[in-house]
């Protein structure tokens, strides 16, 4: 995939050039406030008249993409219309209407068909603008903040349910400022600065770098577990994750048998140099890989659990820490209070 | 009571009222997403009725009716007869003496309108007609109703151009405002106080009517 898009927002540039080897099919973008992400996404959505897009995804050429459709605080309903005939209307003219009811189901907005838009809380307006996005039939939807307004059980399970409907074909590129919006759902993440991408590449290796390259400071140090829900029991699912198995706090409502990720923030895991009875929900038998730095006082220890790899993060002045040894048997031991989608 | 001066007078209010409509919505519509310097010679042009005294927009208006004048010429070709001192003529100079209190209202409502709506409703695949019955007229839709109210009611209070390319012929160009005036002169006082009253009470009504409207514009639009 390759994208460059050029555009002015009053006296602000945006020069963005994203580049991948692979092909991402759902692409994340951090970066701070005012560091160009939505001026990006307007640029890519058509609504920048002077906006220069050059760039192809997989078989798509970006300059000539007449199904881009962007979901954000910049797309209103329109209000002289009721959610029912927002959704209707923007059906007809795609020819969607035989998906109505599944998109209607997807965004869980089944209740909120009669009401008028000036009626609708902030989390249900976010619901309706993105069903209505679907029905617009995209070949590149672009999901600016478009979760934000809602909790986060309800979000992974939108974003869930989304991800299985879209069909491969279907690009997405999201923003947002919750990190674990992005990892739940992206393949591909890419750092956006002061307008400029500074880093892009497979969600993996940016969260988690490889030995010798430093980690991208604007990312905190996460690991994603992937997993099966194996059963779910008052809400506390199994996951079987290779040949083990943990327990995580579960409110989702994905269905028992579906892969699942698991983020595990590296601050919230410890590890121990033996296998103790610590009085923790979860433990994972792993090796070391390596120990290096991470802040003044704090260093990154990567162990391989299962054939994944998990970063944990230590104080650095407790001198047993800096005795590890790669390739040693470690367990790492975490709550059950995980994010989970 | 002259009857046929209050009919006439209403039609030449509602045909000048109707093509004030399809003329000011392309044109306010145009000028609220045109920006270049020549806008204010543009805006200017269009709101010179407001400060003009219509006998000057008459006696221009005349001068171009004249049989021996372009407009004049070609209307007398197309339909074989004058244009002076004739209804017709009389609707030309309404929409031009109107056009300003039909634009200036349109031209808020237009220029008001976010241009996110439009842009959404482009990126969601609507046909232009479909953005403009389901989108941009919706939203204008106070606008509209006042724009048409005002030109209506300032056509009904025409005097001057009236007076200079209509005269007072019976049935074609004698409209209230000139039998009243007519009446005065011939001292016809009790006639002249049924047709200023009729004057009188149907403005204010629309006046009402229309300020009232604009206080319920505040419109349900909090949907960003």
């Amino acid at each position: 995939m390759e994208c460059h898009v050029t555009a002015q927002a009053g006296q602000f540039t945006v020069d963005i050039a994203l580049s991948t080897a692979a092909e991402p099919n759902w692409l994340g973008i951090v970066g701070q406030s005012g560091a160009g992400k939505s001026t990006f996404l307007q640029a890519l959505a058509g609504f920048n008249a002077a906006a220069n897009v050059t760039g192809r995804w997989h078989d798509k050429d970006l300059s000539k993409l007449d199904h881009a459709v962007l979901v954000s605080a910049q797309t209103p309903l329109f209000p002289a219309l009721s959610v029912a005939g927002n959704l209707e209307l923007v059906a007809r003219h795609n020819q969607q209407l035989d998906n109505v009811k599944t998109i209607v189901a997807l965004c869980e907005c089944t209740a909120l068909m009669s009401r008028q838009t000036n009626e609708l809380s902030g989390g249900e307006l976010q619901r309706v603008k993105l069903a209505r996005a679907l029905l617009a039939n995209p070949a590149l939807l672009l999901l600016d903040e478009s979760f934000s307004a809602m909790d986060r059980a309800l979000r992974f399970g939108i974003l869930h349910k989304l991800k299985a409907y879209l069909s491969p074909d279907v690009k997405v590129i999201m923003v947002s400022h919750d990190i674990n919006d992005i990892i739940v759902s992206c393949d591909h993440l890419s750092i956006i600065e002061s307008g400029h991408c500074v880093a892009c590449g497979p969600l993996s290796e940016m969260l988690n770098p490889a030995r010798g390259q430093q980690a991208n400071a604007s990312l905190p140090l996460i690991s994603v577990l992937h997993g099966e829900i194996a059963e779910r029991n008052k809400g506390i699912s199994r996951i079987s994750v290779g040949e083990t198995s943990v327990k995580v706090v579960d409110e989702s409502a994905i269905p028992v048998g579906q892969s699942v990720r698991l983020l595990l923030p590296a601050s919230e895991v410890t590890l121990a140099t033996e296998n103790s009875t610590a009085l923790h929900t979860n433990c994972l038998q792993g090796t070391v890989q390596s120990v290096v730095p991470y802040s003044a006082t704090q260093v990154a220890v990567k162990i391989v659990c299962e054939g994944q790899e998990l970063a944990v993060l230590l104080d650095n002045y407790d001198r047993r820490i800096n005795a590890l040894q790669e390739g040693q048997l470690v367990w790492a031991y975490f709550s059950g209070q995980l994010t989970l989608a | 009571m002259e009857f046929s001066a209050i009919w006439l007078t209403l039609k030449l209010a509602g045909l000048s009222t109707l093509l004030l409509m399809l003329v000011a919505i392309p044109v306010s519509w145009w000028l609220s997403r045109w920006n270049s310097r020549f806008k204010a010679v543009v805006q200017a042009c269009v709101a010179l009725p407001l400060v003009l005294p219509p006998t000057v927009l008459g006696f221009y208006l005349l001068l171009a009716f004249a049989p021996d004048s372009l407009i004049g010429e070609l209307w007398l070709s197309i339909t074989g007869e004058r244009l002076a001192f004739t209804f017709e003529a009389l609707v030309f100079g309404s929409v031009i003496y109107s056009f300003p209190f039909a634009v200036q209202p349109l031209y808020a409502g237009f220029a008001q309108l976010h241009p996110h709506y439009l842009h959404t409703a482009k990126m969601l695949n609507l046909p232009w007609h479909v953005r403009l019955q389901r989108v941009v007229l919706p939203a204008v839709r106070p606008s509209l109703l006042i724009a048409a109210g005002l030109s209506f009611a300032h056509t009904v209070g025409e005097f001057g151009v009236v007076l200079m390319i209509g005269g007072n012929i019976p049935g074609e160009t004698r409209v209230v405002s000139i039998a009243l005036f007519d009446q005065v002169e011939s001292l016809n006082y009790g006639s002249a106080h049924q047709l200023a009253a009729v004057l009188l009470v149907f403005s204010l009504f629309l006046l009402i009517g229309l300020y009232w409207l604009q206080g319920r514009r505040r419109l349900k639009w909090n949907v960003m």
